[in-house]
């Protein structure tokens, strides 16, 4: 066990800057994620702290080591990736002790030795019934298994966990996700963890790493990505279904405050919260614009007029969960979305009445393209 | 439009495989229906024998009460949308969407008109003229998808439209599918192994497994009354917790846990016959309601094991003796690893299974024999 830590460290392919100037450290024990989309750097990232690719500037420190220009095999990291590749000649058993028998290792275990930590890890992650069987007779989730177990039965100081349970079918990723989770608590070993689901991301981690192309987008704790994302591109990336993001321009009128959205519809802005969007506001053709973030629970939606301060708009679908219900509205460049707490049988184009919880509004500066395409 | 009939279909391949048995099934006009079940169910081949792809080994087809058993893919005007999309690379988009118009004596302001109308609402008015290789693969399927749609079909068959696209795209691409079938009022089926798809989708959802229908009806209806473990268990992520029972009465069952045995009342009856007999009981992760202190006699203590949290909701792993249950909760639930939480079970919320049939036993009390 160990604390990884990165300072400045950059990476170029060609003219691509992958990983730019990247900074984070991870503690002892800790279940750390790097999530982002595809192209984000994720993925480079971990080969440079395993010592696969060769960083251009910066340094990585493995405990108080820097490991720069260790190679791989002294880094003692062990490394999972989305893509098993399992020895096909060989049984469950033998795949995951072949770490343990590789030449490299200094110490060698007796055969007792062997299969008692095999064991360990097998029946942590639940396959123990399955050692004697070859890889052809697995299933998907069972070979992830095997991989995850090979990777683990080492006991180095880091894993390195590349997309681990992405491909299995969404059961098996929730019953994997969790044996994962309980893995992590019961060796108290040092994880990092790259992976483009948020749903993995917030289960398992304790802090999450967002990068978007190749740069720190936010360091924080699931709850705090969640509730204070510190872009939209942060918020975009996490929830689902997502977050709406509007732009809309900000009015004063008489000391009160409206965000109007082309003619779309027009609300009032809680006094208390001018602060907030004050900082990011931007100016356009002399107006002041702002981009308001609300998650779909915080839209509430209903036939009636809900207050004052809510506004009509129509349908233009509605789909279901076996509890509630998403509606979206067309707005001129994108979607509104509301999820609520009952299914509703609205039909399209039918009139509803809209309004947001305050309280948990979103300002952003405008990062991302948001666009219906 | 047209109501689609399906009678006692049966589809048994070379060497005796069965892969469709004895399915029976209707489709009213415009009416949006999901066949859901895992791979091999026999899911996609229904639906290549309604899109006349494959031939019916046994059982009557029918369009509007017409048998259409003997008619060829295009005399069915159906629209068909797969998950491989197969565009003709030299073609434009536009000539792409236009393609199956062609067959027909239309003029060509009709056709125009027809073609954009479905670009628009597909989002890809902006990339008519392009080739399909200048596209990304989610554009690629949108492309499929209108191709399918653009003449007014009798029936729409998709197989899996938005599969191989990213969770993002697929949720816009669903809400873009609901209201295009609103729009056209097409009759359409739709084949998914995701259930939480067919669920956002359907009107009436077909539950297949092993070449068999299992179940057919609204969310509603499969959520609350599935007639099986199976059907139980495909709906709803996480998956329905499985508990050893036993029968104590018609209207209680229980269980082992906190000390000794925790009874519950059941919403409707159990054949008497059942008493006494160990049963299966299932309970959806999201019904179950969680204390952090015991305030009733009849909440149950279980130890919190793991916790995910999920934004606003949070998958607790708890264990109940030796029995590990999900409960899907809210964020603002407090709960600790190595804590106890109490847990109560609502009546209306249990289900019982025989052991072996799988079968649900509970008599709903407005249902006859």
């Amino acid at each position: 066990m160990a604390e990884v830590k990165l300072k400045d460290v950059t990476k170029r392919y060609g003219r691509l800057v992958a990983v730019n100037n990247v900074s984070f450290s991870c503690k002892d024990g800790e279940f750390f994620s790097i999530l982002g989309p595809s192209g984000a750097g994720k993925t480079t990232t971990l080969e440079l702290i395993a010592g696969i690719k060769k960083l251009d500037s910066g340094e990585v420190y493995i405990g108080d080591r820097l490991v720069n220009d260790l190679p791989p095999q002294e880094r003692d990291i062990a490394m999972a990736f989305e893509k098993y590749s399992l020895y096909p000649h060989f049984s469950a058993y033998e795949n995951i002790a072949f770490p343990l028998r590789a030449p490299i290792r200094k110490e060698k275990l007796s055969a007792k030795d062997e299969r008692e930590r095999v064991s360990e890890i097998a029946s942590l992650l639940g396959i123990e019934e399955l050692l004697d069987r070859k890889p052809q007779h697995l299933s998907g989730g069972q070979r992830q298994r095997v991989s995850l177990a090979r990777a683990m039965v080492r006991r180095p100081k880091i894993y390195l966990l590349d997309e681990p349970i992405a491909h299995l079918d969404a059961k098996l990723k929730v019953s994997a996700r969790t044996t994962l989770k309980r893995l992590a608590d019961k060796l108290g070993i040092t994880i990092i963890y790259v992976t483009h689901d948020y749903k993995e991301a917030l289960a398992l981690s304790d802090r999450i790493l967002i990068l978007r192309e190749g740069m720190i987008e936010q360091i924080g704790t699931p709850e705090e990505v969640y509730l204070y994302p510190s872009s939209d591109f942060v918020a975009r990336l996490i929830g689902d279904p997502p977050i709406s993001l509007i732009d809309g321009e900000v009015i004063k009128k008489e000391g009160e405050v409206f965000f109007k959205v082309e003619d779309e519809f027009s609300i009032q802005i809680a006094e208390a919260l001018v602060g907030l969007w004050e900082s990011v506001a931007w100016e356009e053709d002399g107006r002041r614009r702002i981009r308001v973030g609300i998650r779909p629970m915080y839209v509430n939606v209903s036939k009636e007029k809900l207050s004052g301060n809510s506004f009509q708009l129509p349908v233009y679908a509605v789909e279901h969960k076996a509890d509630s219900s998403t509606v979206s509205f067309e707005l001129k460049d994108t979607f509104l979305i509301a999820r609520t707490k009952q299914r509703v049988n609205w039909h399209m184009s039918e009139e509803v009445w809209i309004d947001f919880d305050q309280e948990h509004l979103h300002f952003f500066k405008k990062t991302v393209d948001v666009s219906k395409r | 439009m047209s109501r689609v009939d399906a009678k006692g279909i049966w589809k048994i391949y070379e060497g005796g495989i069965e892969a469709v048995k004895d399915v029976t099934f209707h489709c009213e006009n415009g009416e949006f229906v999901a066949i859901l079940g895992p791979s091999g169910c026999g899911k996609s081949s229904t639906l290549r024998m309604i899109a006349g792809l494959e031939e019916i080994t046994k059982g009557e087809l029918l369009f509007d009460g017409k048998l259409v058993n003997h008619l060829s893919p295009r005399e069915r005007n159906i629209a068909l949308a797969f998950e491989t999309y197969a565009l003709y690379a030299p073609l434009t988009i536009y000539e792409n969407i236009a393609f199956p118009l062609k067959a027909r004596a239309l003029k060509k302001s009709e056709v125009d008109r027809k073609v954009k109308q479905i670009a628009e609402m597909l989002d890809l008015t902006d990339v008519l003229r392009r080739k399909p290789a200048h596209l990304s693969g989610g554009q690629q399927q949108r492309v499929s998808l209108a191709r399918a749609l653009v003449r007014d079909p009798n029936v729409s068959l998709l197989d899996e439209p938005l599969s191989h696209m990213d969770q993002r795209v697929r949720v816009i691409l669903r809400a873009r599918i609901r209201r295009i079938h609103d729009e056209l009022e097409d009759t359409t089926i739709y084949v998914t192994h995701d259930q939480e798809e067919a669920i956002s989708l359907a009107d009436r959802i077909i539950v297949m497994n092993v070449g068999i229908i299992q179940q057919t009806g609204t969310v509603d209806d499969l959520w609350s009354h599935p007639v099986n473990k199976f059907v139980a268990g495909f709906l709803g992520e996480p998956a329905m917790n499985f508990l050893e029972g036993k029968i104590d009465k018609p209207k209680e069952v229980s269980v082992a846990g906190g000390k000794g045995r925790t009874t519950f009342q059941l919403s409707g009856e159990v054949d008497k016959r059942y008493v006494g007999s160990p049963v299966t009981l299932g309970i959806r992760p999201q019904t179950i309601l969680v204390f952090s202190q015991k305030r009733e006699d009849k909440l149950i203590p279980s130890l919190v094991e793991v916790i995910e949290p999920l934004g606003e909701s949070k998958i607790l792993t708890v264990k109940l003796d030796d029995t590990e249950l999900k409960i899907a909760t809210s964020i603002e639930v407090e709960a600790e690893v190595g804590k106890t939480i109490w847990l109560e079970f609502r009546p209306e919320n249990i289900h019982v299974f025989d052991k072996e049939t799988e079968n649900s036993l509970i008599k709903n009390l407005e249902e006859k024999d």
